[in-house]
């Protein structure tokens, strides 16, 4: 069906490659996360190398996963998002959109060796060296010039919500690595180009770094893949989003809370009290807009809930919104500061990092990968939706190993590190807590092996998709049928 | 001048700036005069010219 009688065309190389790498990195990510849970699980995996030692591939893990595979679902799909609601072509093309892509592929590789060999600026998430912070700055510029401009030459008068999302998370990254990143490089008086001092020290340097960290929480890991989710939910479920009104104070709600919450990753610490207090209410006021959000995701299947069981696409979905409802539960819980007193420093947040990030950002960004290569490579469906199935199926099973190992851990040892003898001495040493751990870690690496086989499943199921095979017609067409 | 009364007036109470503006925008949002319009907004994604292709 055309409103339009000439079709818009769109640009859809540069989406394919960011695709291709979304999937890609992904992959080595979740690889690199289950090697270094079973680093702690089983000390020796550590090689007694330098270059594979936790304390280096724990960054390569977490920027592989939330920018290398975050980042590129992220370029993947609000570029394609953007074009096709505003029914404009890329701006800048496939020639600045082969600029983003390079340079960042390029950037990643750059960043990770530089963290297997030794280098990191030390503020978590943000590890990389000076001169690659400014190298990304202007990838970073690239991509806001593409999407801003994709915007502004569009004919759809108005800019649909995902776009919003969009925006406000390249916005508000910008701002972000610019003040986290302020550093003055050794290279200056002579020293290595490979150094440099943050201008931020003690507890300044603290409170920028967790504004930093939970807002890329905020606007890269929730604000970008709520655009997803107002984009693709609606499309696959092909039923406007259950109220458009809602997602406008969803969207408003969101961004006037998220960006004052970081203060609670620092509770009973040298920041002032008022801070921490101020951190710990913005984090409970979140409850409203995340909620409000994951009700207008969930109730947009209203009158077509047979599609969860029908279609394992929109299980992807649905189910990260289910998740995204559980860990934005979880999180504002934790930011109260006498359940933060417990929760803090140990493996519970781990765990309720990875709820939001294997069910929430990880299956969103399934289910939206899932809905996009047959659209890119113009075939009808998947290879096998038994397939996307099965993914679903050993994902999720791995993702409540992975939890609940992590919550029974962290719960115990928090409870373990405050429990007093009667004579007031503390009942167990540091090394008893890590020895009943033990079995909890290796529940935790199984648990994520799991996933690391699904996202296995899933390139398999994308390189028969983009060679054109299919595999269970019967299931493809009963699904299509359904929708 | 602007200066003192940015932060003798208006910083000290930026709670309720920003609360007024977002209580406009829910005003804006639910106004039953919108209704109509900001909802037919949600069928943008489904509007989509090269669909199948």
């Amino acid at each position: 069906m055309s409103i339009n009688t000439e079709a818009t065309p769109y640009c859809d190389d540069v989406i394919q490659k960011f695709t291709i790498a979304a999937v890609f990195w992904g992959v080595v990510g979740f690889l690199a996360g289950d090697f270094i849970a079973l680093q702690l699980a089983f000390p020796v995996l550590n090689l007694d190398l330098e270059w594979t030692s936790f304390g280096r591939l724990r960054p390569v893990h977490t920027s592989a996963v939330i920018f290398a595979f975050g980042g590129n679902v992220l370029f993947a799909t609000s570029l394609y998002i953007a074009q096709r609601t505003c029914r404009a072509s890329l701006f800048g093309g496939s020639g600045l959109g082969g600029f983003i892509f390079f340079n960042f592929q390029a950037f990643i590789v750059a960043a990770a060796l530089s963290y297997v060999l030794g280098f990191s600026q030390g503020q978590e998430y943000a590890e990389p060296e000076w001169w690659l912070d400014l190298w990304l700055t202007v990838i970073w510029v690239a991509y806001l010039i593409a999407f801003a401009g994709t915007i502004m030459k569009r004919k759809e008068p108005h800019i649909y919500v995902a776009n919003w999302f969009f925006f406000a998370m390249i916005l508000t990254i910008a701002m972000l690595h610019l003040g986290n990143n302020v550093a003055v490089p050794v290279a200056l008086f002579g020293g290595s180009w490979m150094k440099s001092y943050n201008v931020f020290g003690g507890v300044q340097n603290a409170m920028t770094q967790w504004w930093y960290g939970h807002n890329a929480v905020g606007f890269f890991l929730t604000a970008g893949f709520l655009g997803i989710m107002y984009y693709f939910v609606p499309k696959r479920a092909e039923r406007p989003v259950y109220s458009y009104r809602l997602s406008i104070v969803h969207f408003w709600a969101l961004i006037f809370l998220y960006i004052w919450a970081g203060p609670h990753h620092l509770h009973y610490t040298a920041l002032p009290d008022w801070a921490q207090t101020l951190g710990m209410t913005f984090s409970v006021m979140l409850w409203m807009p995340s909620w409000g959000g994951m009700i207008n995701g969930l109730m947009t299947l209203s009158g077509a809930w047979d599609k969860l069981r029908t279609d394992p696409v929109m299980r992807f979905l649905v189910s990260s919104v289910a998740f995204y409802g559980m860990s934005t539960f979880e999180g504002p819980m934790m930011s109260i500061k006498a359940v933060n007193s417990l929760s803090h420093y140990t493996d519970w947040g781990i765990g309720h990092v990875h709820s939001g990030a294997l069910g929430w950002v990880a299956f969103v960004s399934f289910g939206a990968l899932y809905y996009l290569v047959p659209k890119l490579w113009g075939r009808k469906e998947m290879y096998s939706l038994k397939l996307v199935g099965v993914h679903f199926w050993i994902a999720t099973v791995g993702i409540v190993l992975y939890i609940t190992a992590m919550w029974i851990s962290g719960i115990m040892q928090g409870l373990m590190w405050r429990a007093y003898d009667s004579l007031g001495f503390l009942q167990y040493s540091f090394i008893e807590t890590v020895e009943a751990m033990h079995p909890y870690y290796v529940i935790r690496a199984l648990g994520g092996l799991l996933f690391v086989i699904g996202s296995l499943v899933m390139v398999y199921n994308v390189i028969k998709t983009i060679k054109g095979d299919v595999a269970d017609e019967a299931l493809a067409s009963a699904a299509s049928g359904a929708r | 001048m602007l200066v003192a009364f940015v932060d003798n007036v208006l910083r000290p109470f930026w709670v309720l700036w920003v609360m007024m503006i977002f209580t406009g925008v829910v005003f804006y949002a639910y106004r039953p005069k919108n209704k109509q319009r900001l909802e037919e907004y949600g069928n943008i994604p489904l509007k989509d010219d090269n669909e199948e292709r």
